[in-house]
């Protein structure tokens, strides 16, 4: 009989088993559910559709590639199962390891996605070019591709509807606390990691390096902006001794001042800036949690006593945990 | 990084956060290219005069370790790789003295005699 080693923090198998269960109905069954169905309908109207069915090469676009009739009838559901069967195997795998809950949920959002994009690309201009045509046949389709979308989105959103997917998810549960003695002077500091945001910078710059005479549409200048603004808040200092926590970027402004006394605990959590912050820089995300994030990867989850949660992506998070929950002892022994 | 000092410990305070540095730098916190926390800072933190935390800093330029600029504070230099690959060195050392039956006294003398 083998083995396999859980991480002492995993969920227990029950939990597992009923994420794994919510997971596969909503990122396997359902888009490979909604797909099945519209290749039933569109095989039972067959006598109405043209040969070979003309498709556009992207969504919207004129309808000018050819596809046999029931290439386009069977090739979006077994695209789909094969995808969906990959990602939700790929994301209930990932429910029991020791990464972040932005992976498992991104993973699993695929199958559904995928759905949707090709009812709108295969099945739609293929009902449209049914004659005699049918009734509120195109509405239907988009109706499902709509349904598909939500199932995707429900599964990307942070505290959606099926927030029960998501879990904390402590890198390596809470790391002991540094034992400090009552004479002891302590002082930890450490910049946030910011090589994402290096190469964020790096290709923003260089896509409007290469827009023709800078005409610098709407999309580009905001994000030029956004790119250095961000890049002009990291790196970011963060520091802790016996008065508590202070993140401060180089410029100074803003600054984040947490006193021993505000915080309950500190732990190292492993985080993905784009499902679970929504992007980098200043960000909030689900479950009160705020913060600085400049990468993916640990970062130091510090839980204030208001139920809110400061999250910041610094090298050496661990240390810090241990030194935050070491001062937070130290004061509770020379409180009693 | 990690910077710790005890007031009942008996090495003067500057030599205690030179040695946490160094600490630092043999286990990997501390790397090449890191800045170090300014004067201000530390002072404030450990609560020791701004002379005592520029006392150290000057000791680790003088090793070599750190690189003192103004307006741009302490740097630790890549004379820290140089360390970390000695530290290994003398682990190595002080695994085989013990094996030998030597005594850390004799095995100092022995390194002091042979740098000399």
């Amino acid at each position: 009989m083998t083995v396999t080693a859980r991480r002492p923090d995993a969920a227990p198998l029950d939990e597992l088993m009923m994420l794994t269960r919510r997971l596969v109905a909503v990122g396997l069954v359902a888009p490979v559910a909604l797909m099945m169905l519209a290749a039933a309908g569109t095989a039972a109207v067959t006598p109405r559709l043209p040969d070979t069915i003309m498709l556009g090469t992207s969504l919207g676009s004129a309808p000018t590639e050819p596809l046999g009739l029931w290439a386009a009838i069977l090739f979006p559901p077994v695209v789909t199962l094969l995808v969906a069967i990959h990602t939700t195997t790929a994301a209930v795998q990932l429910l029991s390891e020791d990464v972040t809950v932005g992976h498992v949920r991104l993973r699993a959002s695929w199958g559904p996605l995928l759905a949707a994009l090709l009812l709108l690309a295969v099945y739609l201009p293929t009902w449209q070019q049914a004659r005699p045509a049918p009734g509120q046949v195109s509405l239907w389709v988009v109706v499902a591709a709509g349904a598909a979308l939500v199932l995707s989105a429900l599964l990307l959103i942070p505290g959606g509807a099926v927030a029960a997917l998501t879990r904390a998810a402590p890198l390596r549960g809470a790391p002991t606390a540094l034992r400090l003695s009552a004479t002891q002077r302590v002082h930890w500091s450490a910049a946030t990691r910011s090589i994402t945001l290096l190469w964020v910078f790096i290709t923003a710059a260089a896509v409007w390096a290469l827009l023709p005479d800078h005409t610098v549409t709407g999309v580009a200048n905001v994000t030029m902006g956004t790119c250095i603004c961000v890049a002009v808040l990291a790196p970011w200092r963060v520091s802790v001794d016996a008065a508590g926590l202070r993140a401060r970027p180089i410029i100074g402004r803003p600054q984040f001042r947490y006193p021993l006394d505000r915080i309950d605990r500190a732990e190292v959590i492993r985080i993905s800036p784009l499902p679970d912050f929504g992007g980098w820089g200043l960000r909030w995300g689900a479950r009160s949690r705020f913060g600085v994030i400049t990468a993916g990867g640990p970062a130091l989850a510090v839980h204030l006593r208001t139920g809110r949660t400061f999250v910041i992506t610094v090298s050496d998070s661990e240390t810090a945990a241990s030194l935050i929950n070491g001062l937070k002892e130290r004061e509770i022994l020379a409180d009693d | 990084m990690l910077i710790t000092i005890d007031e009942t410990n008996d090495s003067p305070l500057f030599e205690q956060i030179a040695a946490a540095v160094r600490t630092g730098i043999v286990t990997g916190t501390i790397r090449r290219g890191d800045r170090m926390p300014t004067a201000k800072d530390l002072c404030a933190s450990l609560a020791v005069n701004r002379n005592t935390v520029l006392h150290a800093y000057q000791m680790l330029r003088d090793e070599g370790l750190v690189e003192l600029r103004r307006g741009r504070g302490a740097t630790v230099t890549a004379q820290a790789d140089n360390l970390v690959q000695l530290s290994v060195a003398v682990n190595n050392l002080v695994t085989e003295a013990r094996e030998l039956g030597i005594s850390p006294e004799i095995l100092s003398r022995l390194v002091k005699e042979s740098s000399a």
